[in-house]
Order: structure tokens, then sequence, then C-alpha cells
């Protein structure tokens, strides 16, 4: 008899134990945070579909095992939710946003977020592919950066050999391009990895584009989702991790 | 007035000793006394029902004082004293012939000018009548001098303590019976504290005249100025200006290299003479020579304004002091120490990080060999670095040769140790169990979980306040502003008990408590501090981006911690502004790799002056002082002088460096140009003589009697026909007789 393991998502209850409250300072020395912005459809709303709550909680859960078991960082159990509003954003220097084809910055968070980049704050964002929502996601970016130019990081770049040399451009889709027997959504059929860098030549943006590493980190324990995918985006993610606690 | 009642002058009576010189002796006038005491008792005793007590014991007073001041003048008292023979003895007179004494205190004629007529008749002309006087003049050498007529021209610089030494030399061979020392009491050269031993030991009294005003009040002078004489290029360097100021004023206080403007800055000046330091930010620029020139602009009424201008050549030059930072973990605080210094010219922060359990990330390496295989094992690897930081990682992470090379880096080699908090560091890292800790300045507690993850606001202590190194703004106020307003510390970490000689600098507040959380102390030739926290990084992350006191704070502490580290070849002189003199004195320091002093070195200086002939000088190492170097050579032009110098070991080059110097002539004597009557009265106290004035000048040749070397002779002055005695005698009894008139008594 064969049996199939099926992954679940987790349960309400696990799901907000594994979210710390956003007003209380670091428990570990690093806290996976995810960014919740606003957004024109769905506001901050926390119900499925709102975009920065994409794959919540099991990609930052999978994550922190992973980086707790590949590395020496302390790494938090739960992972944190927070506004660009929040005062306690400046306490965590590390900041995920996912699907930010649907982010959307007043001209105070957009500040704020730039505030945050510029004093040494670190910012990945994934998952958002094609031209259509690199458009959403670009005019919302210029409000933050608008004079700071968005680029290709050289595979020379220390990000990608910080710990891991990455050298596999591969694109990691998306669990749903996945069970579509593709790797593309849209017309976002090439992976870029794209940055902005501060006056020092330190990244302060990754800017993961046409590739999913948040579905590759939640559906790590999934029999459907390619283990060569989940793989790289673990190391994708702690080479970010590192390079952010580095530079 | 005084010598009218006493017959004598005070100063007889100071110098003198009071001997009884009756013939009936001691024994004989105590009898006596007694004997009429009960007199006078038995003569009260049989009036006192005529007179009421209170009256009688009045009448008694007066009569007993009569009765002690009648015996003491039977006595015969007498001040026995020595004195200088007259005709026998000769007074040297040594006089200030330097430039300062060429300056005007009145803006017309120059200070010895306006005092020589003075001089002459009241000091110079009565000495004469009594002692042989014979004057010699002095700037940088003393010389005979025939008369006032023909003083020399005034000399570039005082040596006056050499001068007077040779003067009492000369004077041991004769009859001198003192030395009196004109002079505004500047001395160029600086004063050995020994030196005030050997003069009293000539055994002549010395006389000072202090010539000049003790306070220019029209005047600003820069004194000096704190700067090390070499420094590395794009940095800034905070220069410490000591001012002295006649009146209390604002002036603008400049910095130029060349004829371009560094730094300017307005400040207060205290006045009365005070000296004030004032601090000065100053950027070094590019590698070369920056000619300093600190200067303010003439004031009011300014006569000197050679003393407005100080200058000091600093060398910048690219020998960067090496850190090396070791992190057992990727952590904030690693990232933003290293954003905070990483692109300062000052140091070169090497950085070991173990990121994952093997393998190790290395960051700011000069070659892709370079620690290799981790943190040092080897003397030579580590004693390259001046500073070492340990951040969190467990002691057993080290091999028990690792820790105690750790231990000879600051002990012997004379490196500066910080520990931070963390985790896995001081009790929690184990640390307290391992030879390490008898560096550490604090006796860590023998216990885990000291490490807690708590915001905690740090304030400095008194100490830390006062330390340069961990100010954000140079004034007091803004300095505490700014610390207060420095967001709290992520975590902090309890590190036990502060051992005795270590100081805190820093305090953490929890609760009620303040506990230590920055604590340093000397250990050996280096240092060890322990910053008990692994989270200043909130002061970058929450303050905003503009803000630089984070950087300040790590910039500062490790420019501290690299200040005092010797380097394997140390190069220097004894001054940066030759003013006036002639004399570079170069000295060398060369140690082993294992800083051990170095006694097989050759170490040759090129000296290249800006205008002359470039010259070779091999320095010598100093007897009793291993490995040291020294050397002197005469230079006599003014201008900037490159001295290039190279350390060998056989074959071997251990170091070249290039430093430079300046001299100028016709400068010193304008610096400090007030009467320095402090120095006067010292030689005077010291010698036996007085400190005098131009206005007690006419008292002074009467004193010089007053002596015990030379040719004296012994004097017996009476003092029982003083007319002060005869006086009381009859206010005494005549206030008797008033009383008794009064009560009807008589």
């Amino acid at each position: 008899m064969s049996c199939v393991a099926q992954a679940q998502p987790f349960a309400p209850s696990v799901r907000s134990s594994l979210t710390e409250d956003p007003t209380r300072p670091p428990n570990a020395e690093f806290n996976f945070a995810r960014l919740a912005y606003g957004s024109s459809m769905a506001g901050y709303s926390n119900r499925r579909g709102a975009g920065w709550n994409t794959d919540w909680p099991e990609a930052e859960y999978h994550l922190n095992e992973g980086i707790r078991r590949l590395t020496r960082v302390e790494s938090s159990d739960a992972g944190r939710i927070l506004r660009l509003t929040d005062e306690a954003l400046f306490d965590f220097p590390f900041l995920y946003a996912v699907e930010v084809s649907r982010w959307y910055f007043t001209d105070e968070e957009a500040l704020i977020l730039r505030e945050y980049l510029e004093r040494g704050g670190f910012l990945m964002t994934d998952d958002f592919h094609g031209s259509y929502e690199w458009q959403a996601f670009y005019n919302e970016f210029r409000k933050v950066f608008p004079d700071r130019p968005l680029v290709e990081i050289p595979e020379t770049d220390e990000i990608f050999n910080v710990l891991y040399s990455v050298d596999k451009r591969i694109q990691i889709a998306g669990i749903g391009a996945i069970r579509s027997g593709v790797t593309w959504e849209g017309d976002g059929y090439t992976p870029q990895w794209l940055g902005v860098y501060d006056d020092q030549g330190r990244l302060m943006v990754a800017v993961n584009f046409n590739m999913d590493m948040g579905d590759a980190w939640e559906h790590a324990d999934s029999p459907y989702y390619p283990e060569p995918m989940t793989a790289l985006a673990y190391r994708f993610g702690v080479n970010y991790l590192i390079y952010a606690m580095t530079h | 007035m005084f010598e009218l009642l006493f017959s004598y002058s005070a100063a007889t009576f100071r110098q003198a000793e009071l001997i009884l010189s009756t013939r009936f002796g001691t024994t004989t006038l105590a009898i006596l006394l007694t004997l009429l005491g009960a007199v006078l008792l038995a003569s009260l005793i049989y009036q006192r029902r005529q007179i009421a007590p209170w009256r009688l014991a009045m009448v008694g007073i007066l009569q007993l004082a009569v009765l002690v001041l009648a015996t003491l003048m039977l006595a015969q008292p007498v001040l026995q004293l020595d004195s200088l023979r007259p005709g026998d003895n000769k007074i040297v007179v040594l006089i200030d012939t330097s430039a300062s004494m060429a300056l005007s205190d009145d803006g017309e004629t120059s200070r010895l000018q306006s005092a020589l007529a003075q001089i002459e008749s009241e000091l110079l002309e009565p000495l004469r009548a009594t002692y042989q006087v014979e004057l010699k003049s002095f700037a940088t050498q003393l010389d005979n001098l025939a008369s006032l007529d023909n003083l020399p021209a005034p000399g570039a610089r005082t040596e006056l303590a050499p001068s007077l030494s040779a003067a009492l030399e000369a004077a041991r061979t004769e009859s001198v019976g003192a030395v009196i020392l004109i002079s505004d009491g500047a001395d160029n050269r600086g004063i050995d504290p020994a030196w005030y031993g050997e003069l009293a030991a000539a055994g002549i009294p010395v006389h000072s005249l202090g010539i000049g005003r003790e306070i220019l009040e029209e005047d600003v002078e820069i004194a000096g100025v704190q700067l090390p004489q070499r420094a590395v290029p794009e940095i800034n360097l905070d220069a410490l200006v000591e001012v002295r100021s006649g009146r209390a004023q604002d002036v603008q206080l400049k910095v130029y290299d060349g004829e371009r403007i560094l730094s300017s800055e307005r400040i207060s000046l205290p006045g009365n003479d005070q000296l004030s330091q004032h601090s000065l930010r100053i950027p070094t620029g590019e590698l070369g020579l920056r000619q300093l020139r600190f200067e303010i602009d003439p004031v009011a009424g300014e006569r000197n304004l050679v003393n407005n201008r100080y200058l000091h050549p600093l060398t910048v030059s690219a020998r960067e002091p090496r850190v090396l930072y070791v992190e057992g973990e990727p952590r904030w605080e690693y990232k933003f120490i290293r954003r905070a210094v990483e692109n300062e010219n000052f140091l070169h922060l090497h950085t070991l990080l173990r990121t994952s359990p093997n393998r190790i990330y290395r960051q700011g390496i000069d070659s892709p060999e370079q620690l290799n295989d981790g943190f040092p094992t080897r003397q030579e690897e580590l004693y390259q670095y001046d500073a070492l930081v340990l951040g969190t990682q467990e002691a057993a992470s080290f091999s028990p040769d690792q820790l105690e090379l750790i231990k000879g880096f600051v002990g012997d080699r004379g490196g500066a140790l910080l520990f931070l908090g963390g985790r896995q560091s001081l009790s929690d890292g184990d640390w307290q169990n391992t030879p390490i800790t008898d560096l550490l300045p604090v006796v860590l507690p023998n216990a885990t979980g000291t490490f807690v993850r708590q915001q905690a606001p740090v304030r400095p202590t008194a100490l830390g306040y006062d330390s340069d190194w961990l100010r954000f703004a140079l004034d007091d106020a803004s300095n505490r502003e700014r610390w207060q307003a420095l967001p709290s510390l992520a975590d902090y970490q309890l590190i036990g008990r502060v051992k005795p000689g270590a100081v805190t600098l820093l305090e953490v507040e929890v609760g009620n408590q303040a506990l230590p959380m920055l604590v340093s102390q000397r250990y050996g030739r280096g240092k060890v501090m322990v910053l008990a926290s692994g989270g200043t990084w909130r002061w970058q992350m929450q303050m905003p981006s503009e803000d630089d006191s984070h950087e300040i704070f790590w910039r500062q502490l490790l420019q501290e911690m690299i200040s005092e580290a010797p380097h394997q070849v140390d190069f220097y002189t004894d001054q940066s502004w030759y003013r006036d003199d002639t004399t570079l004195v170069l000295e060398a320091r060369v140690r082993t790799t294992d800083f051990e002093p170095n006694t097989d070195a050759e170490v040759r200086v090129i000296l290249v002056p800006e205008q002359g002939v470039p010259e070779n000088l091999a320095l010598q190492e100093v007897a009793d002082e291993p490995g040291l170097y020294r050397g002197s050579i005469d230079v006599t032009s003014s201008g900037p002088v490159q001295l290039d110098m190279r350390a060998s070991q056989g074959e071997t080059e251990l170091a070249t460096q290039r430093l430079f110097v300046t001299r100028s002539d016709a400068s010193a004597e304008y610096f400090n140009a007030a009467q320095n009557r402090q120095l006067l009265e010292r030689i005077a106290a010291q010698t036996g003589g007085r400190y005098w004035t131009l206005d007690t000048l006419d008292q002074l040749p009467d004193q010089v009697r007053f002596s015990a070397a030379g040719i004296t002779e012994r004097q017996w002055l009476p003092l029982w026909s003083m007319p002060v005695n005869f006086i009381l005698l009859f206010l005494l009894k005549g206030l008797e007789w008033l009383l008794r008139k009064r009560w009807g008594h008589i």
C-alpha cells in the first residue's frame, strides 16, 4: 500500500502562535518581519487574498527552520507582521514583502520605507510576475526611491556568494504554475534578480521578479513541489539574510 | 615707622636670632620677678578694702605688665645676626637681555629700558657704596657686562636656568654675598624640578627682581596645541588648543593649511590671563604635509602679534592601524559596527564571522589568503593588529593556545581588547573559566542567562562624561543632551563586579539599578574593555538616517582602543615646532615581531630641510633602554624639515616612516610674555633670597647684607633701648594713673 503525504495549511490556532504581537520587541536576533502593506483592493485586511499575507505563515515557519539548521543565526520561531507605520518597524532590520504588484503606499509610508532602508534596513520583495505586475510594482516603488535606479544584480555580487555560491539562476516557480506544468506566470518567462544599491554600493532592496521563493519555502514539505527549487530558494533566502546582517 | 619704634628694620628682625645678654643670668631675673610679683600682690591685698575687686584686678594687671616689661629690659635682649662685611664682598647682578625683555608694556619703551634708570639709582648705586658689584647679562648664554649703557642686543631666547647655574658656579670661588636676578621670568627651555635643589645647594641667596606686567590685558596668545605629529588621510582630528587672554572676550580661532582655511570657530576666553582649552575639528586631507597654522586675529590694542599664531606640522601618512573583529554568529551589531567604520580611513577593520558551523566569512581583508584558517594561531599573525574585538562567541571555540595568544596580545604586545555582550559572550560563553579572566576589568558571574534581550537605556558615568572619546559634542550641555536622546540598547548583559582599578564609563539602567555597561582597565602593556551589549545598533535604526551618533560612538571607541597600541617601529621627535631651538632630537623605538625590544636594528634618518642640503644621521641605541634609538642634529634654517627614517635588521627592512617638523627663528620669546612671577618667587624662596618689584626695589640694597654666603661678620643689636619699650612703660603707668584718678583712689 502506498501512502501519499498531503501538505495541509496550518490551523488558525497554529497560525496565531506563529505570529508575534507586533508591539513586542524582538525575542531573538532575527525575527522574520512581513510587511503588511495597504492595497488598493483590500486595504490592510488579513483576509485571504489581501496580497501581503500570501504564503503566511508557512513560508516563514519553514524558512526559520532552515535558517536555524543551516546557519548560526539565532532565529525566532514566530514571524512578525508589521505595517510601515508601526513604531516597532525599526527594531526589525529585515523586511519581506510579497505579491508586491499589489502594494500601495501613502506618501508618508513611502517616506518611512525610504528612511528605514537608508538607516540600514533591508527589504526583500517576492512573487510578482509579468509586465503588467511589474508596472504596478514599479509605480509604487518610485514613490520610495524616485531617484535610485533598480538594477540587475550581477552574479558576482556578494549577495549570491556570502554563504552559498548560488550560481544556478533557474526560475523558482509558484505552486500554481507547477500544477499547470510550467514555471512562469503571465508573460514573466525570465527570472530577474534586481536590486537597489545605496551610495556605498550596498544592496538595500532585493527584488525577485518572475519568481516565487515564498511558495518554495511554504511548500518545502510538499511532495508535489520540486525539491531543487525549494533547496535553491532556501539558499537564496539564507544568503539574503546573511547579506543583510553583514553589509 | 617700624624702624622708628623698633630701632631696626623688619627684615633685620626676620633674619636675626633673638638672645638675652644680661649678666645677671635668667635664674636671678626669675627670682627678682617673683619677689617683685609677691610685693605687688601684697600691696594689692592691702588695698582690697579701699578698691572694688574688679578695679583692683585691672590695676594689678597694669602693674604686672610694667613689672614684666621692666624685667625684660633688664635682661638686655639683643638681635644676633650674620651680615656681609662691607667692602669685602661681591654682589652679582644678572640682567635678562632676551627678546622678551625688549617687549614694550606701554607701547613705547621696552620693559628693560623703562626700568634701567631706577635700577641704576635705587639698586646699583647704593650697592656700590658697600660692595663690589659685578654686572652680567644673559639670554642664551651668560656674558660679562661693563655697565648698563653697554647692554647687548636682545637675545633670541631665554635660558634662565643654565645662565643662573653658570653664575652660581662661577661665584663658588669668590666671596659673592648674593646674586640679584633681574628678569621677567621667561625660560624657553623648560625647567627640571631637580634644578631648584641644585640652586639651594649653592648656598648663595638669589634675590629676584620681577620686570614686566604679570597680566597683559591687551594680549591674546595661542599657548599650545595638542595634536599628534602623524595622522592618516581623510579623517577628522580633534585638536586641543590652549589660549591665554588678558581680558574676557570672544575671538575667532582659525586653522590654515598654507593659505587654505581648514577650520574656524568662535571661542570665548575667560580673561585674567587664564588658560582655556578649545577643541577644533581638523580634516587631515590627502597624503603629505599639512602645515597647520592656528591663528587668532589681533584684538583691540594688542601689540604682541607673534603669539597669535601657532604652527603644527602634521604628517599625513597611510600607516593605518588594524583592528580584528571576530564574531561568532551573524547579528545586527556586527553589520552596524562595520557600517559605522568601514569607510573610515583611520583604520583597517578586518572581520571574521562564523556564519554557519563550518563557514567563516571574512570582510575587509587585504588578500584572499589572510585569516583563511580563521582566528590566528601564530603570534606574528595576531600581533600585526592593534586591537581585537571579540563578539558573541563561546570561549570553547578558541584553543588553549589561542587564549594564551590573546593574553599575550594585550599584556606583551600592548594591543587593546574589547569584549562585546551577546548570547554566547562573557559568562554565557564560559569565559570566566579561561585564562582570559585575568585580563577582564570585571569579575564575571559564574552563571548562565546573563544576556538579557530587553531594551534598556544607557548613560555615561561622571568619568564617562569626562572622556573625550565618549563625547558626541564638545560642550557639556550638548553632549549630555545627545546622550539622553539616544534610544535604549537592544539588550544588555550582567557582567558582575567591577575590579579595583577598572573604570566604569557607561551604565545601563535596569529598573532602579545602574549596571556597568562599558568598563575599562589596563592589563600589562595594553588595555581591555567590556561593552556589555550587542545592541548599540538600535541607535542607528531608531535615530534619523542623518544622525551620526552610532557612527561617532564606534569610531571614537575604536580610535581610543588603537590610540596607545605601539607599533613595531615608532619614530618621533621631541618637538613638532622648534621655536628658535636648533637641535632636533630624534628617537625611534624598535621592536621585534613579538614586540620585545629589538637591540639589533639599524636606524638611519635622512634629514631634508627646505633650504640647505640633506643630511644623514644614524640613531644610536640608548644605554639602559633596549630598543630605543636616539640621535640629535642641528638645523639652523627656518621652514619645514622632512625626516625619512629607515629601520632595518641585517638585510631586512623593518619600517620606513616619514615625518615633518618645522622650525622658525625669533618666536619663542613672544610666547608667555607676561612676567613669570611664580618662577622668580620660587627661585628666591629656594635660595634664601626674596622676590622684589620695582616698587620695593629701594629696600633691596639694605637686605642684601643678610647672607651667610661671602665674608660675613656677626652683629649684636641691643633691644632694651628701643623707643617702643619706653612708650609702653609710659602708656601703662599713665593708664593706671588715669584710672585711679577717675575712681578717686590716688
